[in-house]
Order: structure tokens, then C-alpha cells, then sequence
């Protein structure tokens, strides 16, 4: 299989190598081998099963949490292997960020929301300077600074995603991942969230799984397109097929797998 | 109840279709028998509980509020207008607050390890459906247990037949229910509350200390009250372990140890003896005293009811 090998000038944050996930015995993910370069915005597509978000909860070591789930082959985190028997997966979990697909706000305040992650990892200088940063960060501060002491609970939708992606901020993460962060949300709230991303970009390092084509074409400069094999008993496993630019992905797929997807024919 | 008539609109149709017999009528009718059906089902549970608590309060009544409250604050006698059941409530409050203390701390410890660290083995399995099946032994069997263990092997500590030894053996009877109950109310915090501690640099204790067990802890609190309710009702297992029936002084507060390792009785056990005997004056005291139990045991269970609705309450908001 000859993979588009990325042309990225630019350094690399986080590069996966022969990364196999089982859940069990089950092979859910297959021989990944990509790098994800700095300052970039980077959408991993591809149908449901195909191991998209398997992979990107690899890279934070969030995998673990499921039981039974087992990781072969190597993460390469600027120069440190994220699977080491010396690396503390909640070291890394501060350094990878994470968004969800649903909203997840601790049902407390809004204001409590970001100061919780800011006051548990230490943070020395002021809290509540930091709390206000990371919402305007979020472009959510003219929405809720007059309500800060109000449940998080009590906000929309996509108001309460932009308040996981400042939650995520605080901390000033070197990487931030974010799992179909829409798909909860509707048509405005998303587009909004993509005009974030945009705006993030310039700071962050992002890694989007999407199953939104348009999405990625909009948001992301790289793109991964992930399939799945299907034997005969019908269980196949993911890999990824494609990996390249974004505008090659979608204008001049090396495969015809990848055309059709992103094309919408496919089968 | 107003029953809507099925208006057969779409009769003409449906007549065209010999596939389909909708019988509507027939179905309407089903559903009304079980509607009637359920109902009586619960007038009949109402009946009851109605009978048995008119038949009490009407017994009791006038005894407990004779020179109240006299009934509260007097031992037990052999005469029975002078009867009262100051010492099988001081015993019950003493039973009460010693099997909280030693069933609630360690009970919700073992359901917070189970739920929220121990990893899912054949192990933690075995030991899941062993608490199930612990919740459901008779309590008779926990009273044999406790008259061994810590009656007789136990007596340098607890004194024997004491007040320690009936708050440990209530303990172990309400420990699997607590149990239970926690990691049900654990189960119920979303995993998503988890996932977003985990993901921003959180450890497992301070997920669970911040995050799950604010959100668990009315549930948490719910469960262990009805267990504390069922252990003030338990006569059968403090019985096997030896408590009195009749005890004319208080297990004295200080020293501690001392009132710890008195002999005690409760008053389920009290009433027992009370509705043994053959006088009416003393079925009239037994009836008295299911009252001032059962009173007890509502004010329990309508703060569980608070608290739950409580929670239901943040959770809606």
C-alpha cells in the first residue's frame, strides 16, 4: 500500500508508528503509521468502525480507560515514547488535550468549570485572569461574563462545547484533540465552532476526527482518510488508507477508495 | 379515567385489506382488563397496610399519650401502666449510630474501590455476585455469625452480649446493602463526567473525590438511610446474639467503653416481649410501641425521599 508521504514543513509534534489497537481479541485499528505536524489542523474521516476515534484516543492515552484494550507499536511525542513504562498517562493527559463528541461540563459553575483543571495542575499566577483568558479563547466570555456563578448545565449546547474546548485551553495544552466535537450540535453552534478552530489553529496543534467531508475541507490542512477491510465473517479491522493534504485528499485522491468517499459514492 | 372511543376512520380502507384484522375493540378491551387488574393489585397492598396501621394506632394510641410522655421516658415494668420504653429506644438510638459508624465508612469504601478502581477480573466478578447474594442471606444467619465471632471470640473487646457486639453484627447485616447501593448511584454518574476529568490531567481519586462522588452522594445517602431503616426493624439476628428484654438502666455515655459493653435491647425486641404476654394492658404497651417505631422509621425514609428528589432537582437544572 504506498501512503502520500505528508510534504509538511513544519516540526512534528506527535508521529505514530505500526500503531495496532485491540479491544480484546478483536483488531479494531491496523499498522498506523502517520505524523502530526505543528500548527496544524489535522481531520482523520472515514465511516463508523474504522478506527478514527480509537486512534485519536490513542494519542492521549484516554484508550486505557476502556478494559481490555491493548495497544501495539509506538507513539513518538517529541522525542519520548507516549506508551513508556516511565510516562504517567495523566502526565499526558495534561499535555493532550481533549474535547468530546457531547458536551461534557462538570455540573457545577461555568466559572468553577475552568478554574478546576487550572487549580489542580498547580497553576501559580491568578486563576480567575486565567478562567477569563481561556473563555475568551473560546470566543464564549461576552456570552457568560455576567453569569460565571450560573451551572454550566444551564447553557446551550454549543455554548457548553466551547466551554469544554476553554476547559481544554486553561491548561495550555501542546496538542488538542477533539472527537466529531458537531455532531451534537446544530448548523449555527457548528459553524461557530469551526471559526474557533480556524482562530485555534494559529496557537494549537489540532487533531479533528469529523464525519462531516465539508468539515474537514474547511477546517483542516492535513487529512487522514481511514477504511476497513472486510473479511468473511464480516469483521473487518481499520487502517488508515490515505494520508495527505487536505486539498490533495480531496481534489486529487491517490485512491480510488478515498475518491469515493470523499466524493460521496461510496460502496 | 375517560376511556376515548377508537373512531375507525380509515374502516374503509382497512375492510379492503383482508391482511390486516386491526380489532381494535378487542385490544381496547385488553387494555382496560389490565388497567382493573393492576388496580386492584394495588388497592389490595393499600387494604392491608391500612388495616394494620388502624389496627395499631387505635391499640396504641391512648396508651402513648397517656401522662405523655411518660410511655418515652419510663423503663419497662411488670406493672404496665408504669411500662415505658426509654431503654429499648436509647437502645435502638445507641444501635442506630453504632452500625451507621462502623457499616457506612467502610461500606461506601468497598462500593467507591469496587465501582470506580478495582479492574473488571474474574475476581472482582466473583466477589460482585457474592455481595448480591450476602444482601439476600437471612439475617438469622448474620446473628449465628455474630454470637461466634463477636460474642464469644471477641468478648475481651466487645463485653459479650453488648451494645458494640448488636452494632457490628447490624453493621455486617446492612454492609452488602450499602454496598449495593453504592455502586449503583456510582453507576449512574455518566462516564462522559469521567472522561472529561481524566482528559485534563486528573488522577483517578481526584475524579472520583470531585466529580463523581458529589454527583453520586445523595444517591449514595438514599441507599444507606433504607439500609439504617431495615437494620432498626431487624429483631431475629440481636435475639441469637443475646439481647434483653428487660433493662432498667441506660448504657452509661462516660465512660465510653463502659456504655459500649452494656448489655442493651431494642425495641422490636421489646414489643416482642410486650405481645407475648397474655395482659391486653401490655398488648395496648406493644402497640404503643410500633408507633413510636414506625414513626421513627418514616422520619428516616422521608429524609431519603428529600433527598433524592433533591438530587433529581440539580440534575433538572
Amino acid at each position: 500500500m504506498s501512503l502520500t508521504a505528508p510534504i509538511v514543513d513544519t516540526e512534528t509534534v506527535l508521529s505514530v508508528e505500526n500503531l495496532s489497537v485491540y479491544y480484546g481479541n478483536f483488531l479494531a485499528l491496523k499498522d498506523v503509521n502517520l505524523s502530526i505536524p505543528q500548527h496544524y489542523v489535522t481531520a482523520f474521516i472515514g465511516s463508523s468502525g474504522c478506527g478514527k476515534s480509537t486512534l485519536l484516543r490513542c494519542l492521549n492515552r484516554m484508550n486505557e480507560l476502556i478494559f481490555g484494550s491493548r495497544v501495539l507499536g509506538k507513539i513518538n511525542y517529541r522525542g519520548t515514547d507516549l506508551y513508556a513504562p516511565t510516562v504517567d498517562p495523566v502526565d499526558v493527559r495534561r499535555q493532550i488535550g481533549m474535547v468530546f463528541q457531547k458536551p461534557n461540563p462538570f455540573p457545577k459553575s461555568i466559572y468553577e468549570n475552568i478554574a478546576y483543571p487550572i487549580r489542580i495542575n498547580g497553576y501559580q499566577g491568578d486563576v480567575e485572569e486565567l478562567v477569563e483568558q481561556s473563555l475568551r479563547d473560546a470566543a464564549l466570555w461576552d456570552e457568560v461574563k455576567d453569569k460565571l456563578k450560573q451551572n454550566a448545565l444551564s447553557l446551550s449546547g454549543g455554548q457548553q462545547q466551547r466551554l469544554c474546548i476553554a476547559r481544554a485551553l486553561a491548561i495550555e495544552p501542546d496538542l488538542l484533540l477533539m472527537d466529531e466535537p458537531c455532531s451534537a450540535l446544530d448548523p449555527i453552534s457548528t459553524a461557530r465552532i469551526e471559526e474557533l478552530i480556524q482562530q485555534l489553529s494559529q496557537q494549537y496543534t489540532i487533531v479533528i476526527v469529523t464525519h462531516n467531508m465539508q468539515q474537514a475541507s474547511r477546517v483542516s490542512q492535513m487529512t487522514a482518510f481511514f477504511n476497513t477491510t472486510s473479511d468473511e465473517a464480516g469483521s473487518g479491522h481499520g487502517y488508515l488508507a490515505e494520508y495527505g493534504s487536505t486539498e490533495q485528499i480531496f481534489s486529487d485522491p491517490a485512491q480510488d477508495v478515498t475518491r469515493d468517499y470523499v466524493s460521496g459514492r461510496v460502496g | 379515567m375517560t376511556q376515548i372511543e377508537p373512531q375507525n376512520l380509515l374502516q374503509d380502507r382497512t375492510a379492503d385489506s383482508p391482511q390486516f384484522q386491526a380489532n381494535l375493540p378487542e385490544r381496547y378491551r385488553a387494555d382496560r382488563l389490565f388497567q382493573a387488574a393492576a388496580l386492584l393489585a394495588v388497592l389490595i397492598a393499600l387494604a392491608v397496610l391500612v388495616m394494620l396501621l388502624g389496627d395499631v394506632l387505635i391499640t396504641g394510641w391512648p396508651r402513648l399519650f397517656t401522662d405523655f410522655p411518660d410511655f418515652l421516658t419510663s423503663f419497662p415494668s411488670r406493672r404496665a401502666a408504669q411500662a415505658g420504653i426509654l431503654s429499648p429506644l436509647v437502645g435502638t438510638i445507641w444501635l442506630l449510630v453504632l452500625t451507621a459508624l462502623f457499616a457506612i465508612p467502610t461500606g461506601v469504601g468497598a462500593g467507591i474501590f469496587l465501582e470506580e478502581f478495582a479492574a473488571n477480573t474474574r475476581l472482582a466478578q466473583l466477589i460482585e455476585i457474592n455481595i448480591g447474594n450476602l444482601a439476600a442471606v437471612p439475617s438469622i444467619i448474620y446473628g449465628l455469625l455474630a454470637l461466634q465471632v463477636f460474642v464469644r471470640w471477641m468478648e475481651p473487646i466487645t463485653g459479650g452480649r453488648s451494645v458494640l457486639a448488636g452494632g457490628l453484627t447490624l453493621a455486617l447485616l446492612v454492609l452488602p446493602i450499602i454496598i449495593v447501593a453504592t455502586r449503583e448511584a456510582l453507576r449512574a454518574v455518566p462516564s462522559s463526567i469521567r472522561q472529561a476529568g481524566f482528559a485534563l490531567g486528573t488522577t483517578r481519586w481526584q475524579v472520583v473525590r470531585d466529580h463523581v462522588l458529589p454527583i453520586a452522594l445523595p444517591g449514595i445517602l438514599t441507599g444507606t438511610i433504607l439500609a439504617l431503616s431495615r437494620a432498626i426493624g431487624e429483631t431475629a439476628p440481636l435475639i441469637t446474639i443475646g439481647a434483653l428484654t428487660f433493662i432498667a438502666f441506660l448504657p452509661p455515655l462516660s465512660p465510653l467503653i463502659e456504655g459500649l459493653r452494656s448489655p442493651f435491647t431494642v425495641l422490636p425486641i421489646q414489643t416482642y416481649n410486650w405481645i407475648s404476654r397474655p395482659q391486653p394492658e401490655f398488648q395496648n404497651n406493644a402497640a404503643a410501641a410500633i408507633i413510636v417505631l414506625i414513626t421513627v422509621l418514616l422520619l428516616m425514609n422521608a429524609t431519603a425521599i428529600y433527598l433524592r428528589n433533591r438530587t433529581q432537582q440539580i440534575r433538572n437544572d
